[in-house]
């Protein structure tokens, strides 16, 4: 008789075989492809909606066979996207697409980052970038296209001739948000996230931009939860 | 814990019932992977419902009878959450879930072997001594016979509670799924069975595919499965009993529901008892 490991290694290879065609082995291949799918398209709601539900769905079944999911976990599966899709042939004519799922990877971790505490301005030395914040430089207006995907959004409204972006993802309390950079704040957060101090990432800044105004941008990204310690 | 009575299982759809209000249900159970998070959201509305209900962590991804791929780091971020929400209740199901890389994400069947036995009692004997509390196994649905078995799903169960001590989650539903799907009689699983093993009971709803029962957590009880029900109170007694929906999740009303009908049958093994 097979061993246990035996028995599961060819399971989970007929699991992959859509040509095997065994009554309960179809069933626990839609339950699997479906969570697959079900957990891609919750991390990625914007590029589901790009590219429309049904084709979605073979993307979704396509990315499963390339990369595996790894996980218990299922938000840790979709990791590789973005990866994926700069090779994936069926969404060539959308050439925006794998930033889109960068931006969105980057909003799902955000969602699920540790809480931050707030900065203590005692120690203004010790700034960092909050959990969870990400920059990304793309060149496709993504703030754009995340917005008009948005609650109360226009997908139609999207320019995608607007050039290129520099954005920021952070939470605001439990609420993932992408905004778009001038130069200067995307050198400071850029620097804070390399591990500079306050001091030299204010004068990289500065340097970066000229209309970049220090004592200004530092409060605003106090306030707003993006700097903290 | 058989004063919990009847619980709801708690979905995301409804966190908002929960903002500020305390719905009459006797206690939660939360799926452990939704909260493996360091923070956000999920982690902020269980530290705000652990103050006030009871709560079940109920694992879906570790896959006890993993022959390879078994995950120490899944292992270690369940543990890391028990020891944060202080559950009432652990537990975890009787299945496979990794092999050769890959992990499916999904309750695949054991067979019920001495090797499987001996795997899963390692696994489970290991787990609760570092949880520091009893785990419980639950009983999954199955659609079709993953091998040879050396004895019947209720003798396993047994047989992995003699080694391990560990509690069951029954699930009548399963027993009943397994029973059209596979013709395994869920009264003689429930009768291999002892009575103070059974910890905790979970009840849903299934889809009647062409071919199947699909165990889909997306509809009421089914009839026949109340009168499984039944029966199990009538051997176990009146074991905390849980109401799990997961797909097409409907209003909170329907769940609580549900809840009122398996709290009726409780209290009526209990005034039996009495």
């Amino acid at each position: 008789m097979p061993s246990l490991l035996e028995q599961q290694r060819a399971f989970a290879l007929a699991l992959l075989d859509p040509a095997l065609a065994d009554e309960g082995l179809r069933v626990y291949r839609a339950n699997v492809f479906g969570n697959w799918s079900a957990a891609l398209g919750g991390a990625y709601p914007v590029v589901r909606a790009i590219v429309g539900a049904e084709f979605f769905e073979l993307l979704a079944r396509d990315y499963a066979q390339a990369a595996p999911s790894t996980s218990g976990d299922l938000h840790e599966y979709g990791a590789q996207l973005a990866a994926f899709l700069d090779g994936y042939v069926q969404t060539r004519d959308l050439p925006y697409l794998p930033d889109v799922a960068r931006l969105e990877w980057c909003a799902h971790l955000a969602y699920y980052a540790a809480d931050a505490p707030p900065f203590d301005l005692a120690r203004p030395t010790q700034a960092r970038l909050a959990p969870g914040c990400a920059l990304l430089e793309s060149a496709w207006p993504l703030q754009r296209i995340w917005e008009a995907h948005q609650d109360g959004g226009d997908p139609g409204s999207v320019d995608l001739g607007a050039g290129p972006d520099r954005v920021l993802v952070h939470r605001n309390r439990w609420r993932v948000e992408v905004c778009s950079l001038g130069a200067g704040d995307y050198r400071f957060l850029e620097r804070l996230r390399a591990g500079a101090e306050l001091g030299p990432a204010l004068e990289a800044a500065t340097a970066a931009d000229a209309a970049f105004v220090a004592r200004v941008a530092f409060a605003a990204w106090v306030q707003a939860g993006v700097i903290t310690q | 814990m058989a004063q919990l009575g009847a619980g709801i299982g708690l979905r995301a759809r409804h966190y908002p019932e929960f903002s500020g209000a305390r719905p009459a249900a006797g206690w939660l159970e939360v799926h452990s992977e939704n909260y493996f998070g360091a923070g956000g959201r999920e982690r902020a509305v269980l530290e705000s419902l652990r103050r006030d209900y009871p709560l079940s962590l109920h694992g879906v991804g570790l896959g006890l009878g993993s022959a390879e791929g078994y995950s120490a780091r899944h292992e270690e971020k369940l543990c890391a959450l028990v020891k944060w929400v202080e559950p009432a209740f652990v537990s975890e199901h009787l299945c496979w879930s990794t092999a050769a890389g890959r992990h499916y994400n999904d309750l695949l069947p054991l067979p019920y072997t001495e090797e499987a036995l001996a795997l899963v009692a390692g696994r489970v004997a290991r787990l609760q001594e570092r949880l520091g509390q009893r785990l419980l196994v639950e009983n999954v649905s199955c659609y079709l016979e993953p091998g040879p078995h050396d004895m019947g799903e209720g003798e396993f169960l047994a047989a992995l509670v003699r080694r391990t001590g560990c509690g069951l989650l029954l699930d009548v539903n399963n027993l009943y799924v397994n029973q059209v799907n596979l013709g395994r009689d869920a009264e003689v699983q429930m009768r291999a069975l002892d009575a103070e093993s059974v910890c905790e009971i979970h009840l849903a709803g299934f889809f009647r595919g062409e071919h199947r029962l699909i165990d889909t957590h997306g509809a009421r009880v089914a009839e026949a499965v109340w009168q499984l029900y039944e029966s199990a109170l009538g051997r176990f007694g009146p074991v905390a009993t849980l109401i799990e929906w997961d797909t097409d999740v409907p209003a909170l009303d329907v769940l609580l529901e549900e809840a009122a009908k398996a709290q009726a049958r409780l209290d009526a093994t209990h005034a039996l008892a009495a």
